[in-house]
């Protein structure tokens, strides 16, 4: 079992979600990598992302886990299908003496994946092929303090690095390029987090709050491959967000809970000028319920929706910037694994449009999770 | 080669063949020998041409590269040494030398044979090129020996005194006539990528002998001025067109120049001015093909017209 789950594992190793919206902002907004969270609507509250989980940690512990997706975005009456599989985090904790916790992570926080044949953006005689591959990536450590085993907060301090490929084509008759344009952006930036929760048998709460983020982004062109432009560099100010849930558990294999996070998008600023009109403020709600029918199974289901933070591009020649609606029904089961830890399966159907450009697609997590304390943690949030 | 003639053109062979003065003195007979490369037929007479030429340079005009006939179209001594029609696809002519003098001969021996079309039309004629079908004099002498030389030196002369006029845009074959045309591409932003680029045009028809006209457009490598018409081009075309004559012949001739005007558009000056434009050569391809000239008007709806459509490089992510 042991081999079949690390097999998994390292299979999905190479896979991540992409979208078609992709080539906006910074992309699209990773949801916490962690399946069991995945499968109860993705609540940032109670992801490995808010340090102040940490309430319970007997043993050291990790967690892997990698993403499977695939999306079929439909525009102007032609259906595309894209889908990659990449690993999406890792996160690990440690107990140190008097309630002290110290953890550790790798997400993917912004997807820069796509590869979008652009129909809309094109011109009869020619198209764009679109392709591009990076992301931003958060190196993650925090430190929390559990309270009289019942209560946790924590900071967490967060690198946030990466890069981006695009390759902009353009095509015209017979299949031929006439040139690509690349577009490379290097990010970087420091963030900070503070976290709370209480759990108790029957109730928990928790929330998360991170301030403003400094990013710098240095972008370089090189059009048709040979003129290579100036070097720009950005000065990105990315505005707070605030996540909170609740859950309940009414009897003692169930638990529903609910989250919701706020972004005021719309104050995104580049080189200190705002740029309200081409991003939206996010509220993106959340809800799920877990099921336990026996003591070695979970069965979950959630539902999330929100307008994602950047505006799109309808068809020329309206010039007018529209929102996407995203809405996500989440699902997945958790097992125990013996000597090892859980394994847990999130999966996620997506339904995206901005009126113009639909997309449905799928997303599957699989969370490896080690050591036998994660057998516990079926029954409580965090660690 | 071609050989024949008709309302405005006239095209004229020469041979020269590596014989020295003594040559033909002890000869009982010679006979000339001609391969045809298409299916016409064609009648001729040949004379001894009086100036010497050069093949690399001999034209219509001029007999070398400085050197003009006394009579354009080739000097020659008015002695019919052969009459012939060439109607299969070789021909073996019996050349009549008696009533050449030693002048004449000597003119024979030395510059070759002046070909006169006696049909209205056209025939082409294997030149030098290919040795099993090249010109051939064969040589007899006494005791049935023979001698079979191949030309040493061939061309074709065409008439252009009939084909000139009040100054136009020609783009013609057989006779080479090339347009140049310029368009000012500097207003293009530099990073642009160029989607559509072709020069259109209705071609004024004057003159084809066949239903297919075949031209491309070649980039010059240096500025029209001052070298004129002798202004250095790339030797590779950057399009070519078949162009089919309709029934109408008002169709427009499209040539994709979308590589060439992303060549230009590349390269700047300093000041952004696109510093390889020096215009473009609309020309015959190849201009040895079938005789066909056309004019290209320079105003009015026919004219050349560049139609282009760029596009800039994507906008950063977060302008999207």
């Amino acid at each position: 079992m042991r081999l079949i789950a690390v097999g998994l594992a390292l299979v999905l190793a190479f896979a991540s979600g992409q979208s078609f919206f992709n080539t906006h902002g910074l992309g699209e907004l990773v949801p916490p990598a962690d399946a069991r969270n995945t499968s109860l609507g993705s609540s940032f509250a109670f992801s490995y992302q808010n340090p102040g989980m940490l309430v319970s940690l007997p043993q050291v512990s990790f967690v892997v886990t990698s993403l499977g997706a695939g999306m079929v975005g439909t525009e102007s009456g032609t259906s595309r299908f894209i889908g990659t599989v990449r690993p999406s985090g890792f996160t690990g904790a440690v107990p140190l003496p008097v309630g002290f916790r110290l953890s550790l992570g790798l997400d993917n926080v912004f997807n820069q994946d796509y590869d979008v044949w652009s129909d809309t953006a094109s011109d009869s005689s020619y198209r764009y092929h679109v392709t591009g591959r990076g992301g931003v990536y958060g190196l993650r450590t925090g430190l929390s303090w559990s309270l009289f085993n019942f209560a946790c907060v924590g900071v967490g301090y967060t690198r946030l690095l990466g890069g981006s490929r695009e390759d902009w084509r353009f095509e015209v008759g017979n299949g031929q390029y006439v040139s690509t344009d690349t577009i490379e952006l290097d990010c970087s930036g420091n963030a900070l987090c503070a976290g709370l929760s209480v759990q108790t048998g029957r109730f928990s709460v928790a929330a998360l709050y991170e301030p403003a983020v400094n990013l710098t982004a240095v972008s370089t062109r090189r059009v048709h491959g040979i003129i290579k432009d100036s070097t720009k560099t950005y000065q990105l100010g990315l505005p707070y967000s605030l996540s909170g849930g609740v859950g309940f558990r009414p009897f003692e294999r169930a638990e529903l809970t609910l989250g919701a996070e706020y972004r005021p998008w719309s104050g995104l600023s580049i080189n200190d000028t705002v740029f309200s009109s081409s991003y939206n403020n996010v509220l993106r709600l959340s809800g799920g319920f877990e099921f336990l029918p026996t003591e070695k199974l979970a069965l979950r289901i959630g539902y999330s929706r929100q307008q994602p933070y950047f505006l799109s591009h309808p068809p020329e020649p309206i010039l007018e910037l529209v929102p996407i609606s995203e809405q996500v029904v989440h699902f997945g089961a958790g097992i125990p694994v013996p000597q090892f830890g859980s394994l847990n399966l999130g999966a996620e159907v997506i339904f995206r449009t901005n009126g113009y450009l639909k997309e449905t697609g799928g997303r599957l997590s699989l969370s490896l999770a080690y050591h036998e304390a994660w057998l516990k943690r079926t029954r409580r949030w965090g660690y | 080669m071609y050989l024949g003639r008709d309302d405005f053109y006239q095209s004229r062979m020469l041979l020269r063949f590596p014989l020295n003065d003594s040559a033909l003195d002890t000869t009982t007979a010679v006979q000339l020998i001609l391969h045809r490369a298409d299916s016409a037929a064609m009648s001729f007479v040949c004379r001894p041409c009086s100036t010497d030429w050069n093949t690399d340079a001999v034209t219509w005009r001029l007999a070398d590269s400085v050197t003009h006939w006394f009579t354009p179209g080739g000097d020659y001594w008015k002695v019919d040494v052969g009459t012939g029609r060439l109607e299969s696809d070789s021909l073996v002519l019996d050349l009549d030398l008696s009533e050449l003098d030693s002048a004449a001969r000597h003119a024979f021996t030395s510059f070759g044979l002046l070909f006169f079309p006696q049909d209205t039309g056209f025939i082409a004629v294997h030149s030098g090129v290919s040795q099993a079908t090249a010109p051939r004099l064969k040589l007899n002498f006494p005791n049935n020996k023979s001698l079979t030389l191949n030309a040493s030196d061939d061309a074709h002369l065409v008439d252009t005194v009939r084909v000139g006029g009040a100054p136009a845009l020609t783009v013609g074959s057989g006779v080479a006539f090339r347009t140049w045309l310029y368009f000012g591409l500097d207003s293009i932003p530099r990073e642009a990528t160029i989607a559509k680029a072709e020069l259109k045009f209705r071609p004024d028809i004057k003159y084809r002998r066949s239903d297919t006209l075949r031209f491309g457009v070649h980039r010059l490598t240096e500025p029209y001025n001052p070298k004129g018409k002798n202004a250095n081009f790339s030797s590779s075309s950057y399009a070519t067109l078949s162009y089919v004559v309709s029934a109408d012949s008002d169709s427009v001739a499209v040539l994709d120049l979308r590589s060439l005007v992303q060549f230009w558009s590349n390269y700047r000056d300093s000041l952004g001015a696109c510093d390889s434009n020096f215009g473009l050569l609309v020309m015959a391809e190849p201009e040895y093909s079938l005789q066909f000239r056309f004019n290209i008007r320079p105003a009015g709806p026919a004219a050349p017209v560049l139609d282009l459509l760029y596009v800039l490089p994507p906008k950063d992510r977060f302008f999207r």
